[in-house]
């Protein structure tokens, strides 16, 4: 059995992107039920839609289902799991005992998968979800690589892992730094990433602050591609990306990095070098903030830290493409981020290299020439070197 | 009257806790609790006969969540304490529920995941799952709290007292923040930069945990002591026994109607000024909440 390449997904559009560039299988949250209540959601209609396109290309749809409830919050879970396995949802993620046996109850075709919420770390943590007969078991971020291949060697149900994206700095699930701060709920949606903000730090009376930074308990994000062979050689079920709320471009882009990797292993038996360089190119196109290698090199010293917090918008996706005419060779582009005529610019398809190209002359819906495309949305035609399609995306 | 357990740092104050308020005392080791002080084997081997002299309970706090690495240790000690004959367990790690079973240990298990046990329906799944009880979340509205109790009589335990913990992390977020070794288990705190409340931080060994206001419910206990909560705990965690002991007299008075809750209060307030507290009955109403209300 092959490992499965899991994205997220925000909205339909995000969701389509990732179908297309590669993903395995596609989580996303419903509107009621999820974590992540920032991320658009999806509504029951969405949902219908995301399974019926992520199934017409043989992918797997999962449902997250992952708040820590409180006693008001299963109004209404039974109808939304019946309705889930009626739209033929391959599985939900949920991190609830309850929610578990209600699910294995009433909606007993979609598979239960546990969420990283319950923080599962060792082999006895997992033997108790796997009397409960859960389908899969999505281990807590603090497992290093060399206890997940002890877990491996025992383990009697498939096992997800995180490969990519942001990281809870505390255990997650077992932090509400949110709700005190902030009074927003960190285990039912409304985290406010308190865990990022600058913090004092004291010894008694003795002010500890350094001059360079104040105290953070904020993580790098994690970034994996070096221990993508390693995962796979121990048979881990699903590698997982995090992010519901990022962009289609930095989904895209993620997901042909990570893609490239796993088909390079499964056809040659190893990733060499040169896949190494490829995928370090397409995952650094998106990054916003700075990557380790999460816990699997062992427990992080304060290289894995995150002080002095800034995100930083990439500027390198620049246009996504609406219409391409193939007879002429013009594409309309969407204009993302600043560029002019003479730039160097690169397509990215789904499948293939990229493509660099000089943007010669382009012009606007009236026909007249541009020089300098610097209008979000505004629309303009170019000539391109290759074929493109609604997924490809231009970037610097 | 509820059954009260409570944490106590040294074995020395053990017979001071003689008291009829008190069904059982806490207890913690270093390596495999949260705690910052812990106690040897020995040490705990001789409180624990201390404890059933008294003719009270004894439970141990093995509260962390554990690597795979570590469960080889994990179980020599759950063998130990059985062999201590201790009563129970508070444990946070599922794994616990399970090494338990496979040892067929003699004493209860007590499940503690801290901010997991946030409605009945969890908590009934997880007596049918053969947990012998569960500490309820103390991040929910108190009105939930009755719920559950109602829902799952004779079953729960509820912390009423003690410092609010916020986040529990892996990491050695003090040794990475100063770059360098060192025993960060007493006296840390935060505060974040555009606020003023003091944040507790231990970092030992194996990971750190953050610590908000001190939660205290001398306005609830006499409505507590009537419902059927299985038993009421006070771990102070970090504060010193004396501070434990007094806040027990003034749980024990305000429940015997001796004093009020506002009296304790402000006489716990003055035992410990820098004690910054959070009523039982102000938490925990999120956005979330109001939004649904």
């Amino acid at each position: 059995m092959r490992t499965e390449l899991l994205a997220p997904a925000g909205d339909l559009d995000r969701l389509k992107t990732a179908v297309i560039y590669g993903a395995d299988a596609v989580y996303f949250g419903g509107k009621q039920f999820s974590l992540r209540a920032r991320a658009s959601n999806f509504s029951l209609d969405d949902i219908k839609e995301a399974v019926e396109f992520a199934h017409s290309y043989g992918k797997r749809v999962y449902v997250t289902v992952n708040i820590i409830p409180h006693n008001s919050d299963f109004n209404g879970l039974e109808d939304y799991l019946r309705q889930l396995e009626e739209f033929n949802v391959d599985a939900i993620i949920c991190a609830s005992q309850a929610i578990c046996d209600l699910c294995k109850r009433v909606a007993p075709k979609l598979e239960v998968h546990i969420s990283t919420q319950q923080t599962t770390l060792n082999s006895y943590a997992m033997a108790y979800w796997t009397s409960k007969k859960v389908d899969r078991i999505v281990l807590g971020r603090e497992v290093t690589y060399e206890e997940l291949q002890e877990i491996m060697q025992i383990a009697e149900i498939p096992v997800e892992v995180f490969i990519h994206g942001g990281m809870c700095a505390n255990f997650s699930g077992r932090c509400t730094i949110s709700n005190v701060l902030t009074n927003r709920d960190a285990n039912r949606g409304g985290c406010a990433q308190s865990c990022r903000w600058n913090y004092h730090l004291y010894h008694g009376d003795d002010l500890l602050d350094k001059d360079e930074y104040l105290f953070s308990l904020g993580s790098k994000d994690m970034s994996t591609p070096d221990f993508i062979e390693r995962l796979l050689k121990v048979n881990v079920a699903s590698l997982k990306i995090e992010g519901r709320m990022k962009t289609a471009y930095y989904i895209a882009s993620i997901l042909k990095g990570y893609r490239l990797l796993i088909d390079s292993y499964y056809e040659n038996g190893k990733v060499s070098e040169e896949d190494l360089k490829k995928a370090d190119y397409y995952l650094s196109l998106a990054a916003n903030r700075d990557t380790f290698n999460g816990f699997y090199p062992g427990v992080p010293n304060e290289k894995g830290q995150l002080y002095n917090f800034i995100t930083t918008a990439s500027q390198s996706f620049i246009a996504n493409v609406k219409n391409y005419d193939a007879e002429t060779s013009e594409a309309i582009i969407e204009v993302r981020n600043h560029f002019e005529v003479n730039d160097e610019l690169v397509i990215m398809n789904p499948n293939g290299d990229d493509v660099k190209f000089t943007v010669k002359e382009m012009f606007d819906e009236k026909n007249e020439p541009v020089e300098v495309a610097n209008k979000p949305m505004q629309l303009l035609r170019i000539k391109v070197p290759v074929a493109v399609n609604e997924y490809t995306f231009i970037h610097k | 009257m509820l059954d009260l357990f409570v944490y106590i740092r040294n074995v020395e104050n053990l017979v001071r806790c003689n008291d009829p308020v008190v069904t059982g005392i806490i207890l913690a080791d270093r390596d495999f609790s949260s705690s910052n002080a812990g106690l040897e084997n020995d040490e705990i081997r001789k409180a624990v006969e201390m404890i059933h002299g008294l003719g009270k309970k004894a439970l141990l706090k093995v509260d962390r969540l554990y690597s795979q690495k570590e469960l080889d240790l994990v179980r020599q000690y759950l063998l130990f304490l059985a062999d201590c004959k201790v009563d129970g367990i508070i444990y946070t790690d599922l794994g616990i529920k399970m090494m338990m079973e496979e040892l067929n240990i003699g004493y209860k298990g007590i499940y503690a995941p801290e901010t997991l046990l946030t409605d009945y329906y969890d908590i009934s799944t997880l007596k049918n799952d053969g947990v012998d009880g569960c500490v309820i979340s103390k991040d929910i509205p108190l009105k939930d709290v009755f719920e559950i109790i109602n829902e799952v009589p004779d079953y729960c335990y509820l912390r009423i007292h003690g410092p609010i913990l916020i986040a529990y992390s892996r990491r050695k977020y003090i040794t990475s923040y100063l770059e360098k070794s060192g025993d960060y288990s007493e006296d840390y705190w935060l505060v974040e930069e555009s606020r003023d409340n003091r944040l507790p931080l231990i970092e030992k060994e194996n990971g750190s945990w953050l610590y908000d206001a001190t939660l205290q419910s001398f306005n609830e206990i006499r409505k507590l002591n009537e419902t059927a909560m299985k038993g009421a705990l006070i771990d102070n965690v970090y504060l010193s026994d004396e501070y434990t002991l007094k806040t027990l007299k003034l749980y024990e008075s305000v429940l015997n109607g001796s004093i009020t809750a506002e009296e304790a209060i402000n006489e716990l307030k003055e035992f410990d000024e820098t004690v910054r507290y959070a009523d039982i009955n102000e938490l925990k109403e999120t956005w979330l909440d109001k939004e649904k209300a």
